[in-house]
Order: C-alpha cells, then structure tokens, then sequence
C-alpha cells in the first residue's frame, strides 16, 4: 500500500525508507530507545538532558541547528519515559546535509564542559516553567513515585527534582550516551521524495561507520514494578485555586492485547465533552468544572487516570462520592454497541488525520520497527476493530476494584 | 554556503465554485487519506460584536446543539461519523472547521447543516460557559505569561479594543442570550462567509455540498457593525505587575504594525526572523544559548485584517528579569546599527525559503497558505514577492526596516512576576 523500505546495516542500525514523491521536504526521523525509565535513581534526568547535548555541536557541525536553518529546514526532538525521538525536516534535495549531520552528532558529539553548564542552565528553567511555576505541574513528581517503585517509570522525564538535575555531571552525561546511543539501539527513519538506492548509499557512507557501543547492554525491567500503594489515598498540598482529584488505575503495556480495550474505556468514560462522567458530574450535577481521562500508553504497565476539577465552593468528598458511584453503575451496565461503533470511528479517524503528516507516519514506523513489529499499528487497527462490548465491558469489571482504585487528591 | 533552490515553489490559486445561495467554496482536490477539511470562515470575530465576549460566546453556543442534537449530541453526531467540528472566533472571525471521512461526507455535511440552520443557543450552556470562564480564570491569574499576554495587548491596542481585550469572566457575564442570537442573525449568512475545502474530496462533493450548505440564507437580517475601531493605546509603556510566588517573570514587548497588505510587511518578517523567529536568532542565541537565562524566546509577526503586532516574548529566571531586558533592548539596537554578515542573511534567506517550503507541503498545509492569501483579498503574486523579498533583501535594507519600525520609544514593554 504505502511504499516502505527496511533495511539493518551491518552494525544492526535499522533504517526505514518511506517514498513519497508528492512532497517536497523530506522528513529524517531518529529513535532512541534511551527513555527516563532506563535512567538510575539518584541521577534521573539523564536522557532528557542528553537529548539537549545532541544539539551542542560536533568539530564538524558545531551548530547543529545552524546547519539544519541554513538549509531551509527545521527540527525537533522529545523524549518520553521510554525512548528519545529527533527529527528534521529539509528539502529533498538536501537530503545529504541531513543525513551526515544526524551520523555526525551520534558518533562525534564534543560533549564539552561549557556546553554542558549552559544547557543544564536551560533544563532548570524549563524546570521552574513546567513544573515548579505552574499549577497542579508538581503532581506527577508526587504520583509517579507513588504507584511505581524499582523502576524509572517512579520519576518524570524531567527529573525527579530540581535538585537531583542540579547534580548532575557531563560524566553522567557521557555514561548514559555511552551506554543508550548505540546503533543496534536506534532505529532511523527516513520519508519524503526519496529514491532508495542513492539514500542506501548515502547512509552506508555515514551511518555505516558508526560502532557498536561497548558498554551498550538492554536492561532488563526488574518485576513487579507496580509499588505497594494502589488502592490507597495520596494527598498532595499545593498551592491551587480549585481542587483537583485523580482516580488511578493500573493497565497493561502498550502492546498487550488488552491495551485496545483499555483505550476504548478512557475514551468512554471521560474522553469526550459528551462522554458520561463529563455528562453526570460536570453539565447535569454542576460539580465539577471539568473532568478528562489520560492513558499512559507506555511499553512497560501504565495507568489510566480520570482526573476531575472540582468546582469552587462544592464540598470534594461530594463530587468524588458521586463520581464513584457513577462509574460504578457504568461498570455495572457497561458500553452499548452503538457506543463502541461511535469510539471505534473516532479513533479511527485521528489515526488518519495523523497519518496525513508525514512525519507522523515516518515515526510511527521507527517506533513499532523498534518494538521488533513492524506491522504493529496497522495490526493494532485490525484489533481495535474486532473489539466487542464483552470484551471492553469485561476490562472494565476487572479494572474496576477497590484493590485497584488509587485516589489523588491535590489540594490547598 | 550558497542559497537554496526554488524552482520547486509553485503554487497556483485553488479553483472556486459557488453554491446555490451565493456562498464561494475554494478548493483543492489532493491528497492520499480518506480526509477532507471544510472550514467556513465568517467575518463575524471581535470586529463585529456588539460588546466584548458576543462573538466567543456565539462560537461556542453554536457548538452546544441543534433541535435535532441537542447538548454534547451534536458532537457526538459529529464523531461518530468520524468527524470533528471545531467553532472559534478571534479578533476578525468566526471559523467553523470540520474534519470528514471522505466517505462519510453526506451525513457529515448534513449535520453541518443542521449547526447553520438548526442552531438553538441554549440558555443553560451559556450559563454553564459562564461558570467555566470563571473556573479557568481563576487557574490562569496564577501564571505570569496569561498576565503579561493581557496587559501587552491592552496597553498596545486598547482595553477595549478588538485586539486588545483579555476576555475576563465578568465581561462574558454580561453576555446575555439575545446578544448572541442576535450575532448570528447579523453575521453567520452565507454573502459573509468564505468556504475552504481541501484533501481528497468524494466525487460527488460539488452536490453534497449544495444540497445542505447551498440552501442555507439569512432568516433575519441583523444589524452588522461596519464601524471602525481606531487604536487606543495606552501612553504607559513600561508596565511593571508584581506576583507573588513566582519563580520565574514574564517580559512581553512589541508594538502594533501593519497588516500583511502593506508593502514591508515581506521585510518585516526577514527582520523579525533574524531577530527572534528562529532557533538561530539574535534573541535566542543571545538569552537561550549564550546565557541560560530562559528556556525559550522569541519574536513574532502576526497581521489581523485592520492591524498587526510584533511582539517578543519569554519567560526568564525572576533574577535576571531586568538583565534580559536590556539584552533585549541591545539587539534592537544591534539590528539597527550594525549591518548584518552575508552569512548570517543567507541562513536566514535559507531557513524562510525552506519554511515557505513547507507551508505548501501537502494538501492542507497548502490549502492553509492559500486561505491565508485569500482572505486578506491577496494572490499569489503576494507569494511570489514574498520569495523575491527573501533572496534579495539587503543588509541596508534590514538595517532602514529596524530604524524605522523598532524605535525604542514606541515599544510597549510588560514584565509580569517579581522582576529583579
């Protein structure tokens, strides 16, 4: 259908061509699987800031951006607590610039000491402006070490604290590249009007150099990783104008089976304007101010969060009294088949609106290609469709235990 | 380093067709998903209201049912087609955007129709909309950027001014039912109305869309405002607002300017680009890069129909508040004194060409670019001289565009936080 090409190098980078004649920028995507979660505790932060060190320049590009400007293009990167992500985007015809700079700054990063302090200055204050200088922004830095213990999933992608970042060391710095920025770690993707056999070609001459890392090692994720906290309460004091609550409960990893059904829940329970929770509490009770739902959608087990602002002068336990016992008769009844059919054309359609963009294709790709599956998005498609109302509504009785229910409470 | 191409940039006026009942549709007929984008552009934002908050209200009560969905209903309709509608308003317009299943276009279409003729205004979403406000704004006065956007733009524009307006809650409170119907009457007809179709569109589209778009007319023919809103600005440039507990200020500086019709506006945006509108700018490799004062800073350009701003924006360490401002102050001055290297303008001719680039990549990109053109009363021309501008502008020319639009004495500056 879509014109994709896959190839592994000889030193297991794997890369994905993607042609697609009718545009003009090229879009060159790089996967990492270096994520917060593989970081240690006590130096978190880690991947996050190596991702800011892939910008301070190599001897032959010292301005990674400058190159990409000067080119006519633009870039970007995040990083999740599973893996890192760059792109770039450049106009097809400079598709080689692109390609030597990405090999360059992988294989021949300075790491120099002055770049390092000023991006660390850069990290705190993208510290202090999405975590310590909004409201409710700390939760997550409560939350997460709450529900998760033995794993880096106990802290955000940012760092644990500001403090922890603080201490940081470009020694840490080089470690964690050392050990994560390997090629049989990577998986590079590459979209656009494209012709394969001269971008092989290109890609042998650069990408093709790049060595195994020595101390490159998976780790393996140590189980349980869930703490012993789920099915407690948890009340953070903050200073906030309106209290929110969170109701957590724990699901399955990105690609179980199961993962499917649970999106279909979150979607249905509190995901829309018209969904019931919002529907109950939020228009009819005038309880709440505002009511979402959020899956984490990790690799490793996440959660599903149903998160509800309270309205001013409404009393909490009320509103989480009547929250609860909503969902309970939602458990009971469960999801109609016309409700089903409504969710699964929902999703279906972002899927497609997103797949219009090309980079989102092209990461999609890197993504499942670095889960070893290939056709996994096209599959979990197929999956999503063949759900029934027994299988979602029996996720929901499970996921629907007081063992299970983590409430939050961020207050003033 | 020499210059990008662009014998790749071209991009042609979509076609145009009009329904039954007066209303243009332009479009273009591309695309490889079964997606299509149908925006209906009104002149019927801020401009047009008959007091502050109308035109926000009217998108969002249009948004809340018809007779045949009422409430979230209709939204529901929308998406389970898999569909989505979006109704905003801004200081010109009132935008309704759907996203549609190519196959899935009829009943789509139907629905939108339904939103234009069906249209109920409840009372009771006004009232809820009334409580959100005020629910929000009580979240949003605890950050420093909601401050320092509002008061750059009142004291830019004036507190009353279409533009220049922070909707608060009390405004919206006095927003009655009446005021809303009676927006709609006077602006949502199909003779004020520019419709924008793009992707890859259903064969039959030119007969889905006259069958419940093109019978569509004004019921009652309201009052439309065809005044004009002069600038009020305020004399007070310097406008210092204390927060507590903050970590960090805010520093928003700017001026209006002109709109995208006036002829430096092409110059304006190469002189704004390299002081702020791009990664490699002035600004950020100055603040960011150099010294780690902020995570982010920029400077942007933006026209409305009657007027257009530049401003800068940043949030910094409370500590070095002050000092970034004179930083900002020096690289105005910088601008304005000092000719800029060949080098430094070929990046900056190579990063816009490469964005003008893009902005045309794929269909709804391109359809956004043309709608864009379209609705200043512009066409491609406008394109070309843009791309003209960018290769062979001049450093003297940079230099003279500075001089005369970035006098410090005309820039409104606001720092909002507890600046030292």
């Amino acid at each position: 259908m879509l014109d994709f090409e896959r190839i592994q190098l000889s030193n297991g980078l794997r890369v994905i061509l993607h042609r697609a004649p009718s545009y003009q920028m090229v879009v060159t995507n790089l996967f990492i699987g270096a994520g917060s979660k593989h970081e240690q505790a006590g130096s978190s932060g880690l991947a996050h800031f190596c991702e800011h060190m892939m910008f301070t320049g190599t001897k032959r590009f010292p301005n990674y951006d400058e190159v990409i400007h000067s080119s006519g293009g633009n870039n970007n990167a995040f990083t999740t607590a599973d893996f890192t992500n760059f792109y770039h985007t450049l106009p097809f015809y400079q598709i080689e610039t692109g390609i030597q700079l990405e090999a360059d700054r992988i294989m021949n990063l300075d790491f120099s000491e002055e770049k390092f302090e000023i991006q660390k200055k850069i990290i705190l204050e993208e510290f202090k402006e999405t975590v310590l200088n909004v409201p409710y922004g700390q939760k997550w830095h409560f939350i997460r070490p709450f529900l998760y213990e033995n794993h880096g999933y106990s802290w955000p992608t940012i760092g644990a604290s500001y403090e922890e970042v603080e201490k940081l060391t470009l020694e840490d710095c080089k470690s964690f590249f050392q050990q994560y920025y390997s090629p049989q770690n990577m998986v590079l993707g590459i979209a656009g009007n494209i012709d394969f056999d001269s971008t092989l070609e290109m890609l042998e001459k650069s990408f093709g150099q790049l060595n195994q890392r020595a101390h490159f090692k998976q780790e393996e994720i140590k189980s349980p990783i869930y703490s012993n906290n789920w099915g407690k309460e948890l009340i953070i004091q903050e200073d906030v104008p309106l209290t929110n609550t969170m109701l957590l409960f724990p699901t399955v990893g990105r690609m179980e089976a199961d993962f499917p059904a649970y999106d279909v829940i979150s979607e249905w329970i509190a995901g829309r304007k018209q969904s019931p929770l919002t529907q109950h509490l939020v228009n009819r009770r005038e309880l709440a101010h505002g009511i979402g739902s959020y899956l984490s959608g990790s690799e490793d087990p996440g959660f599903l969060s149903i998160e509800m602002a309270i309205s001013k002068s409404i009393e909490t336990s009320a509103a989480i009294d009547q929250q609860e016992r909503y969902l309970a008769k939602l458990a009971k009844y469960g999801i109609t088949q016309s409700q089903l059919d409504g969710i699964l054309n929902r999703l279906d359609f972002e899927y497609e609106l997103q797949e219009t963009s090309l980079h989102n294709r092209i990461f999609s790709a890197c993504y499942a290609e670095k889960l070893n599956f290939f056709d996994f998005f096209t599959q979990e498609r197929k999956h999503y469709r063949n759900l029934t109302v027994y299988e979602v509504n029996a996720c929901f009785s499970n996921l629907w235990d007081p063992s299970n229910l983590t409430r939050v409470t961020i207050e003033n | 380093m020499k210059t990008i191409t662009t014998e790749n940039l071209a991009i042609d006026m979509p076609q145009c067709v009009k329904l039954n009942n007066g209303l243009n549709v332009h479009y273009i007929d591309e695309g490889e998903k079964d997606v299509v984008k149908l925006e209906l552009i009104f002149n019927a934002g801020r401009w047009f209201e008959s007091g502050k908050g109308v035109a926000a209200a009217t998108a969002r009560l249009l948004q809340e049912g018809t007779k045949i969905y009422p409430g979230g209903l209709l939204n529901e309709a929308f998406e389970d087609l898999g569909a989505s509608l979006k109704i905003m308003s801004n200081g010109d317009h009132l935008i309704i955007s759907a996203y549609a299943n190519n196959n899935k276009f009829e009943e789509t279409l139907e629905l939108l129709g339904q939103v234009l003729e069906y249209a109920t205004f409840p009372a009771k979403e006004l009232k809820h909309y009334k409580k959100l406000l005020k629910d929000q704004q009580e979240i949003n006065y605890k950050k420093v950027e909601y401050h320092g956007q509002k008061i750059f733009f009142q004291n830019a524009f004036g507190m009353n001014h279409p533009y220049g307006y922070k909707l608060q809650a009390d405004d919206v409170d006095a927003v009655t039912r009446l005021n809303v119907i009676d927006h709609f009457d006077a602006t949502i007809q199909p003779k004020n109305c520019m419709a924008f179709f793009s992707g890859k569109l259903p064969s039959d589209w030119e007969e889905v869309l006259n069958d419940n778009l093109g019978r569509w007319d004004v019921v009652d023919d309201g009052e439309k405002f065809e005044g004009f809103h002069s600038l009020e600005s305020s004399f007070q440039y310097r406008h210092v607002k204390l927060m507590e507990d903050t970590k960090q200020s805010a520093i928003r500086m700017g001026k209006p300017i002109f709109t995208k019709r006036h002829g430096d506006f092409w110059k304006f945006q190469v002189v704004n680009t390299i002081f702020g509108g791009y990664f490699g700018s002035r600004l950020m490799q100055n603040i960011r890069e150099e010294k780690g004062y902020s995570y982010g800073i920029y400077s942007a350009v933006q026209s409305y129909q009657n007027s257009g701003v530049f401003y800068i924006a940043t949030e910094v360490n409370n500590e070095y508040a002050n000092v970034t401002t004179k930083e900002i102050y020096k690289e105005l001055d910088r601008l304005k004194s000092e000719s800029i290297s060949e080098n430094e303008l070929t990046k900056v001719r190579n990063y816009m060409l490469g964005n003008v680039m893009s902005s045309i990549d794929g269909p709804f990109n391109k359809a956004e670019a043309l709608k864009d053109l379209i609705l200043y009363g512009l066409d491609t021309n406008y394109f070309y001289e843009g791309i003209e501008t960018i290769q062979s502008i001049t450093p003297a020319e940079i230099q003279d565009i500075a001089q005369t639009y970035l006098d410090q004495n005309t820039i409104y500056e606001v720092i909002a936080g507890q600046p030292a």
